[in-house]
């Protein structure tokens, strides 16, 4: 895309978002397709790492967590607006994951896969036994809304700003900041990093650098994330932040589509929003999905965007090979 | 004094456990250079499976083992030969997402046919501790120990007596040239496979009464399993036992000593620690790794 096309592509994002929650559909539906917003943001973090770098993370929830707690404290203890608490949980999770980041260059494959989770696993434990910064096990209660001077920022009917517009915004926003790092240098440097570490290395790339940026980056994403998710339920708890979100986080990814940004909000959406079509079955919906990507792993590595694009590349070609043009 | 002598049996007795989850990683990986994430979920499975037998069945302990030991490793073959083998093994984040698929598999099959609560389990011979020497130890603990030891020496005659453990050892080692020997590389890796998740559903079994079964126990347990073999060094067995009995001791003593509720944490970060610092393990040997 062209510097034109590029700019009007994200304008008209922004504006379907915008007018999305206004187009007539229900509230419910409205505060569902917040939480895919929310969960797209975790899933786009973890797909730099995952897809991008090559490398594994087993604990993102603990990330999530940390945004959530942070932001979440910050507004009830420091009385500070939600505007301008969200960015230090951003940013403590970014510094967390950043140290874990330079953990992670000790570490491949199987080793870090146990370490982010065991990481994970800390997080939990934390956010469980120290009741005088966390809440405890009983968790956070009552968190209040963002305040835009007298409007209060949630999903009721009234309200022209929604936090399913936070979600989003903050979706678009770190898709594109993401978009164009990966269109610089770094997009290649992060491809060769998951092709072949040891080429990339001997052709003097600084492996270490890139892998340690994109752990902090995808934490940033999922602290953020958190932020938005606490004043989206108005309650946190550490059994939301435990290996089962981690792992709902990574399904997202792989089936939604590793590599694509795409398959962030495609895999996003599928987890959020499957669970309504299968209210009967709610029991089953885990099961269900880990089905899903253990044949997303075998038979649909490119998982479920990539295989909407090979459709739709199918079919564009059957058309205009249709049409006569040359193929 | 008897504190600390009461922790340690209790370490002990728990680190038994650990010795036969972690061996179940230990043959999975030196077969197939595999971590099986789902090893936790097979163990927790194995205990609610056998409860079913015990329970609703009405079968003597002695065979619900037998039963479910097979039955258990059965289950590994099939999901190593249908699912882990055919999805690539040799890819590391590919084996990875499989096997995390198949812990969220097993994990949930425990929630929706069986339950979400963690299951009260009849301990082998009563509740009732004995007092050895001002030591209270429960019969499950005794009985935990004799089996683990019972296991660990079948499984010692077999890997240096029996034909078929030097031929494991041999399509673990170097799977081209075991083949040229005659030796099936796929047969062994079943067995490798089998046999772990097989001896992880005894330690399903066994820890049960103590600890209670259920789909909530799964990560906990094949965490601490991973941990046990990776303290010791997961590519050499007695390392994987010693490294077990020392995690159980060590969990003990924070547990006495400290709180209950940062016992996992230390673990965890032992786990981290050894890795950065050792990642051969303890008693584990150095590999170079090729280029």
């Amino acid at each position: 895309m062209d510097g034109t096309k590029r700019t009007v592509f994200w304008l008209g994002v922004t504006i379907a978002v915008a007018i999305a929650p206004f187009m007539g559909i229900s509230g419910y539906t409205v505060q569902i397709l917040t939480l895919a917003g929310i969960y797209a943001t975790v899933a786009l973090g973890l797909n730099l790492v995952l897809g991008n770098a090559g490398q594994i993370s087993l604990g993102q929830a603990g990330f999530f967590g940390i945004g959530a707690y942070v932001t979440a404290q910050l507004i009830i203890k420091a009385d500070l607006s939600f505007f301008l608490v969200l960015p230090l949980g951003g940013l403590l999770a970014g510094l967390v994951g950043m140290g874990l980041g330079y953990l992670a260059l000790r570490f491949h494959g199987h080793y870090l896969a146990m370490v982010t989770l065991c990481f994970g696993l800390i997080m939990q434990i934390f956010f469980q036994q120290v009741p005088a910064l966390t809440g405890g096990a009983a968790g956070i209660t009552d968190i209040p809304g963002p305040q835009v001077f007298d409007l209060i920022v949630d999903n009721s009917p009234g309200t022209w700003l929604k936090t399913f517009h936070l979600a989003w915004f903050l979706f678009i926003a770190m898709a594109w900041l993401l978009s164009n790092l990966l269109s610089l240098q770094t997009g290649r440097a992060l491809a060769a990093l998951r092709d072949d570490p040891i080429a990339a290395q001997s052709s003097g790339l600084n492996v270490s650098k890139y892998k340690v940026q994109a752990f902090a980056i995808s934490a940033v994403l999922a602290g953020l994330a958190g932020g938005v998710y606490s004043v989206h339920t108005h309650y946190i708890g550490p059994e939301i932040f435990g290996v089962g979100a981690s792992l709902e986080f990574l399904i997202m990814v792989v089936v939604g589509g590793l590599g694509r940004p795409m398959g962030a909000v495609a895999g996003a959406l599928l987890l959020a929003v499957a669970p309504e079509f299968m209210r009967a079955y709610e029991d089953y919906r885990l099961l269900f999905f880990s089905v899903v990507l253990m044949a997303v792993v075998v038979i649909a590595p490119e998982g479920l965007w990539g295989l909407i694009t090979r459709i739709y590349s199918y079919v564009t070609r059957r058309g205009s090979e249709e049409r006569g043009s040359p193929a | 004094m008897t504190d600390l002598f009461q922790f340690l049996v209790s370490g002990l007795t728990i680190g038994s456990i650990y010795a036969l989850v972690g061996l179940g990683y230990y043959l999975v990986y030196i077969s197939t250079r595999v971590i099986n994430f789902s090893h936790g979920a097979l163990v927790q499975l194995g205990g609610v499976a056998a409860l079913s037998m015990l329970v609703s069945w009405r079968l003597p302990y002695p065979s619900v083992f037998l039963v479910t030991f097979f039955v258990m490793a059965a289950v590994g073959i099939l999901f190593d030969r249908f699912l882990v083998g055919p999805a690539g093994r040799g890819d590391v984040l590919t084996s990875i997402l499989m096997t995390v698929g198949g812990f969220i598999f097993f994990e949930q099959a425990i929630y929706v046919f069986w339950t979400k609560d963690e299951l009260l389990f009849p301990a082998i011979s009563g509740e009732r501790p004995f007092d050895i020497f001002g030591i209270m130890v429960v019969p499950q603990a005794l009985w935990i120990l004799g089996i683990t030891f019972l296991a660990l020496a079948v499984l010692w005659l077999f890997f240096s007596k029996s034909v078929y453990g030097s031929a494991m050892m041999a399509a673990a080692e170097k799977p081209e040239a075991a083949l040229l020997m005659g030796i099936s590389v796929r047969t062994m890796t079943s067995l490798a496979w089998g046999l772990a998740t097989g001896l992880g559903a005894v330690a399903g079994i066994l820890i049960a009464p103590i600890t209670f079964a259920g789909g909530s126990l799964c990560a906990e347990i094949g965490i601490k399993g991973f941990v046990a073999a990776v303290l010791g060094g997961i590519t050499y067995a007695p390392g994987v036992v010693a490294g077990s009995l020392l995690l159980g001791v060590i969990e003990a003593l924070t547990t006495g000593y400290i709180s209950s509720g940062w016992k996992d944490a230390i673990s965890f970060t032992l786990l981290i620690l050894i890795l950065a610092v050792r990642p051969q393990g303890l008693m584990g040997r150095t590999q170079k790794e090729k280029v």
